[in-house]
């Protein structure tokens, strides 16, 4: 099950990679960004190293660390791009919710915490280093807004996964039943 | 049969009650007046300590233990 998903996630990663490309070197090409074509290209071919070690660590299986992994260089890689694009007041600042609503459906609720609180440290950090002209209430209140989306994101996963599971034991309560009856129809 | 002991008395949720409300004191209190966003590193810790001492008291009021 968590090969099947961490695959999905591997072409998912391409098709983000590619779109957030395409968006600052046509943010680049108008001088809307100011990041060096060197720093784009290498933020771009980590990415592509990381996502093909995924597909060649999923060939075998999915060890239970590497969706823990493959979310932290996700959230680690959209911080480098939030960071070299302006820090709080970064357009790329919306690639963190794809990162928290993809794997917290996926998860659900502890995946949906781990995400919250490496997003928590990653945008303080990213706060620190370069900080925003404004007021920091601003940005307190941005991480706050992100924690609930990944409480209720983490509930309604929850809350799909229990459905899931008792839709299953009725689809296996169905299947028995209809052995039993037509065992008992053979038997007369 | 003997009754099990309460996990969770009356006592010590009032008490988690009590230290949950400092804590979402405290998470305002730094969101509104925080001058650097090193603050912002205590978040998690908080906002887990305030969802912890939400779900305990909660918990108590619904009488689940």
């Amino acid at each position: 099950m968590e090969q099947q998903i961490e695959r999905s996630k591997v072409v998912v990663r391409w098709i983000v990679a590619a779109v957030l490309f395409a968006a600052v070197a046509y943010l680049r090409t108008r001088r809307q960004l100011d990041v060096s074509w060197a720093t784009v290209l290498a933020l771009t071919a980590t990415l592509a190293v990381l996502n093909l070690a995924y597909t060649a660590v999923l060939r075998r299986g999915a060890p239970r660390w590497l969706k823990y992994l493959t979310t932290a260089t996700d959230l680690a890689l959209i911080s480098a791009l939030v960071y070299l694009t302006g820090s709080s007041g970064s357009v790329f600042y919306f690639a963190y919710f794809i990162v928290l609503v993809s794997n917290s459906i996926r998860y659900g609720m502890g995946m949906a915490l781990y995400v919250a609180i490496l997003y928590n440290v990653a945008y303080a950090i990213i706060l620190r280093l370069r900080p925003p002209a404004g007021d920091l209430t601003v940005e307190a209140v941005k991480i706050f807004a992100f924690w609930g989306i990944a409480l209720y994101a983490g509930y309604l996963a929850m809350r799909f996964q229990r459905q899931t599971r008792i839709l299953q034991s009725y689809e296996e309560t169905i299947a028995r039943l209809r052995h039993e009856l037509a065992s008992l129809k053979e038997s007369r | 049969m003997r009754r099990p002991t309460p996990v969770l008395t009356g006592r010590v949720s009032g008490i988690l009650g009590v230290m949950g409300m400092a804590l979402l004191a405290l998470l305002v209190g730094i969101a509104w007046r925080a001058t650097s966003a090193a603050w912002f590193l205590v978040f998690p810790l908080l906002l887990l300590g305030v969802l912890v001492a939400a779900a305990a008291t909660a918990l108590w009021i619904l009488r689940h233990f």
